[in-house]
């Protein structure tokens, strides 16, 4: 029996399926066979709960503080609500509100004004139709496009058009080539996006930056500076290329982000030539970033072209309900595992030829690694013609075929 | 006597593993031992595909038939070559998740929380009254992380609403209610919440969650402040595993004819039974390791109670845990070559996203187990901090507390190292380390014992198996762990410095203990444990040595500051004698250090001279 490899999909032409869920229970918007586009609201949190409290100074049932806000006041996130001004105008306190949302309450005799935070909305993230709804929990929407199954990455979802930096996979992304015209897009490098690159895209506006490899340290790095970069901080820091964001319409996500992900593995890593391929070929047209949630049971990091082709404006792209496949009911189109075979497109993982891919040849012998280990091992034909022995356990098998839908 | 075939199985985080036994009454024989990828996750198959991946495998070695053509475990019944008994554990994804909900995190929260841990759970995340969260945000951080069961505790059995207790804990389900959490295997399922808190609460419990769980009623953890009682809510864990997650999470799907003999066990569980029968038979306080690829689990058996704590940095259990930047600063102090903090990064992260890989490499290797010594002294701290005294407990101070020279107010461990003779290493990294030397490395640097203490080492990774053979046949199970399954590594003789008091410094090379070494043959050796070094007195693996030490003054090796101490021991490795005081205190100088790690290394053996040269020739001391 061959061995089992992790697969690791790179297609043009697959159906997934993704789950929406809401962060807190709360109401779902659309209804299954409805089209969705990225900005489609599939869904609220119920804000009834979301209360932050906040205390004022009062002396003997009287309030010190000099109100600035009243209640059914919307209040921003670091918006001064109230100031405390004492002993001769020497002593100050100011007080700010934790979050976007509205004064709800406020009790005189205690100090004690309650903030409701703003519903948070949902978006589909991608062209597709609504498979499924679960009242109050989640949405699966399906949708048929190009996907690339990414190694790791950082934030959240984000859709644009592809923009590539890069003529080759082995370039790396060039922090000068960055400009204004990056504003909105999803740029793609070729094996590594450093961290002047990652803060000149970020500064300019796109929405994503996916690169072959990333460094881990500046990509945690990174992920910290946006975490809680607000709108006005961001605009302070970069002012000349500041984009808007509508605030209102988004309820609480004031924060400017921007999604990074690494297709094929940390430090300068190629990007694998059929997802460069692939995302040159949809270049111009919308797709989406997914950095995926840490842990087992987390979303993988994945970039999806999931959107109409410019020429075919006003097409949907997204498949009918009753074309889903069974085989498509996962995350990745025909499993995590797939046994291996002669002439299989793999990559390698880990050791002296990480990063880089080739064709199997034979497998299923014992080979000694350096440090003594015996395992199974599998050889590989690489694009060079040259051949290297590598453990089977650190192959992935780089998936190619359209394996659903 | 009959012979019988046993087929054991344990799915873990990254690779499952079938073994294939033979047993003569209570003798028991390994015929075989297979692995292959745990396929966690796996839509339509779930985790019996590497099971089938690892029998076939397992086949091929052995010459044994194990599966029939439908890929379907043979029986006894089949054919009389078949096995005669089937047991899966399973640590996949966590095998069990548990969201851990307590009114006070250091009171009912840590009592759940040992009880979670105690059953072989992942715990995701601990909710208390006190952990600093705002309610909504307990609610979202419950609803976001996907788990199996909710385990909640809080209050006392009688004259709970006397006290603020009742509230509280009633406060805590209507959270868990706000949340409306599903379980993860089908989140159109009702999510089973276990209370093991106040009886008296049980009918507003029942009120708060009725509408959004299932609720379950187990014994209270702590139905008195003073007394933790955790076996309640660790076999109701068990059962709600057994029988609501097993039958309806797809993973597990075609995995309950594999576990045939004894039913489906969660692997943390089964090494625990494994680990009491092991100190029963040595009659003393142990300490085990189980070093994997992304989780370091520590077992500890004091005062014959069993304990369990999992770290990892995956996020799926709750731990002090830093990131892998963190991680792989911390881990570079133990490079004896130079690599910058990022390329450790990076490679330590890839190693967590693919866990199954194989360090192809010695910087590889290298790095991969300086991380594994950061991981179990974060364990070992976590450890420690659990299993300790319980808080809470109202007490009236006795003379000596009111004049301050004694304070015990609750939360002082029970894990004293120069208590605990024997420490086991298991896991996959003891199983692919590709020398005795870079184990005790690891448990040398990560554990840094204390006085004496023999080091062993559960190369074939069989505590699963044998811990799940306890569960049908204990006698089998005794018998065989006693029989020397586990590689003895050496004795190590590690002198610990008072506390206080002590010289401000020491001098490198400078005497801190004395050793005499009886052999066998009657042979007597002398050497001394020095200040900042590491020396090792190679023996023959089967020969069992006398050792007396007798430290200076100011050094313990387990019978009090100054005062002599004999036991027996030895090991592949023989006498390991680890001058480097606890706890050990590296240059500060990158060069200095990279020559230090590379002088212990050579030491205590396992790595190629080539590598340890690149620490260059920097001072030795």
């Amino acid at each position: 029996m061959a061995p089992i490899c992790r697969r690791l999909v790179t297609a043009p032409n697959v159906t997934m399926r993704r789950e929406r869920r809401l962060p807190l229970s709360g109401e779902i918007l659309v209804r299954t066979g409805e089209a969705v586009n990225p900005e489609t609201v599939v869904g609220y949190n119920s804000a009834e709960e979301c209360l932050h409290i906040l205390r004022l100074d009062v002396d003997e049932s009287r309030v010190l503080a000099k109100l600035l806000r009243n209640v059914g006041d919307t209040v921003k996130r670091g918006e001064p609500v109230a100031y405390y001004m004492y002993f001769f105008g020497l002593g100050y306190r100011e007080y700010v509100s934790p979050v976007n949302g509205t004064i709800s309450s406020f009790d005189r005799s205690s100090g004690t004004m309650v903030i409701r935070e703003h519903a948070r909305p949902v978006t589909a993230g991608m062209y597709g139709v609504v498979e499924e709804v679960i009242e109050g929990h989640s949405v699966i929407v399906s949708a048929r496009g190009a996907l690339v199954e990414g190694t790791a990455g950082w934030g959240e979802l984000a859709h644009g058009q592809l923009l590539v930096l890069a003529d080759s996979p082995e370039q790396d992304l060039d922090a000068q080539r960055i400009g204004p015209h990056c504003r909105g897009k999803i740029v793609v490098a070729g094996a590594l996006a450093d961290s002047r690159a990652l803060l000149a895209a970020y500064r300019h506006g796109a929405r994503a930056v996916v690169a072959g490899g990333i460094n881990k340290a500046e990509g945690d790095e990174f992920e910290r500076f946006v975490a809680d970069m607000s709108y006005e901080e961001y605009a302070a820091r970069f002012y000349s290329s500041g984009h808007e964001i509508d605030v209102d319409n988004h309820g609480g996500l004031d924060r400017v982000t921007m999604t990074v992900l690494a297709t094929d593995g940390f430090g300068r890593t190629p990007m694998r030539a059929e997802a460069f391929a692939l995302l040159r070929a949809g270049e111009g047209r919308e797709a989406y970033v997914d950095g995926g949630t840490g842990g087992p049971e987390g979303r993988l990091p994945e970039v999806a072209v999931t959107g109409p082709h410019p020429a075919q404006a006003g097409t949907p792209a997204a498949p009918a309900a009753n074309e889903v496949c069974a085989a498509a009911r996962c995350r990745m189109p025909c499993g995590l595992w797939g046994g291996l075979a002669e002439g299989m497109r793999v990559r390698v993982v880990s050791g002296p030829s990480r990063g880089r891919a080739g064709w199997i040849a034979a497998w299923g012998s014992d080979i000694v690694l350096e440090t003594g280990h015996v395992t199974t091992g599998a050889r590989l034909r690489l694009a060079d013609g040259t051949e290297v022995d590598v453990p089977v356990a650190n192959i992935e098998i780089v998936e190619t075929g359209p394996a659903a839908g | 006597m009959d012979k019988k075939t046993i087929v054991a199985i344990d799915c873990g985080q990254a690779v499952t593993q079938a073994a294939l036994f033979e047993s003569v009454g209570l003798s028991l024989r390994l015929l075989g031992v297979a692995t292959a990828p745990t396929t966690a996750g796996e839509p339509e198959s779930g985790l019996s595909r590497g099971v089938i991946a690892a029998l076939r495998q397992l086949e091929a070695k052995t010459d044994v038939a194990l599966l029939d053509e439908h890929l379907r475990p043979l029986s006894a019944e089949d054919t009389p070559a078949a096995p005669h008994a089937w047991m899966v554990t399973t640590d996949s994804r966590g095998s069990v998740r548990v969201m851990v909900a307590g009114v006070i995190d250091d009171i009912s929260g840590q009592s759940a929380l040992k009880a979670a841990m105690g059953t072989g759970a992942a715990v995701a995340d601990l909710l208390a009254i006190n952990d600093g969260r705002l309610e909504h945000h307990r609610a979202r951080d419950l609803r976001t992380n996907p788990v199996d069961l909710v385990l909640l505790a809080g209050g006392v059995d009688e004259g709970l609403y006397s006290g603020g207790g009742g509230r509280q804990v009633v406060h805590m389900a209507r959270t868990i209610a706000m949340a409306h959490p599903r379980p993860r295997y089908n989140p159109r399922d009702r999510i089973t919440v276990i209370f093991a808190g106040s009886a008296e609460a049980r009918p507003d419990i029942a009120r708060q969650l009725g509408d959004v769980a299932d609720v379950v009623w187990a014994d209270n953890v702590r139905p008195d402040l003073a007394i933790e009682n955790t076996s309640g809510a660790r076999r109701a864990i068990l059962e709600a595993f057994r029988m609501r997650v097993v039958p309806r999470d797809s993973d597990y799907r075609g995995l309950e004819p594999f576990a045939s003999t004894a039913q489906l066990t969660p692997t943390g569980m089964a090494v625990s039974g494994a680990v009491e029968l092991l100190a029963g038979a040595w009659k003393s306080d142990v300490l085990f390791a189980d070093i994997g690829e992304v989780t370091t689990s520590i077992y500890s058996v004091i005062d014959r109670q069993v304990n369990r704590t999992v770290t990892d940095e995956i996020g799926l259990n709750r731990g002090e845990v830093p990131d892998v930047g963190s991680l792989a600063q911390d881990a570079g102090a133990w490079l004896p070559m130079e690599r910058s903090p990022g390329e450790v990064a990076n490679i330590l992260a890839l190693q967590q996203l693919r866990p199954a890989a194989i360090p192809a490499t010695w910087v590889e290797l290298c790095i991969q187990q300086a991380a594994a010594r950061e991981r179990l002294r974060w364990s070992l701290d976590a450890h420690r901090q659990l299993v300790a005294l319980l808080k809470g407990i109202h007490r009236q101070r006795n003379i000596d507390e009111v004049l301050g020279a004694y304070v015990a107010v609750g939360g002082q461990t029970l894990v004293d190292l120069s208590r605990i003779k024997y420490i086991v290493a298991t896991g996959r990294l003891v199983r692919e380390a590709t020398h005795p030397g870079q184990v005790m490395g690891m448990v040398l640097d990560g554990l840094q014992p204390q006085g004496l203490t023999q080091v062993m080492a559960d190369e074939g990774n069989m505590l699963p198996h044998l811990g799940a053979m306890a569960a049908v046949d204990s006698a089998l199970a005794a018998e065989t762990l006693a029989e020397g399954w586990l590689t003895r590594l050496g004795l190590v003789v590690a002198p610990v410095p008072r506390e206080r008091g002590g010289p401000l410094f020491r001098r490198y090379g400078s005497r801190m203990a004395r050793v005499r070494i009886e052999r066998q043959d009657g042979t007597l050796v002398r050497e001394t444990v020095d200040y900042g070094l590491v020396k090792r007195i190679p023996l023959p693996e089967e020969e069992t040595v006398r050792v007396t030490v007798s430290p200076e003054r100011g050094y313990n090796v387990g019978a009090g500051l100054g005062f002599s101490y004999t036991t027996a021991g030895g090991g592949v490795l023989g006498v390991v004698l680890d001058g480097r005081g606890r706890p050990i205190i590296s240059p500060l100088n990158p060069a200095r250090r990279r020559s230090r790690v590379a002088t212990w290394l050579r030491a205590i053996g396992g790595y190629p001279d080539s590598l340890l040269a690149e620490a260059g020739h920097g001072e030795a001391n």
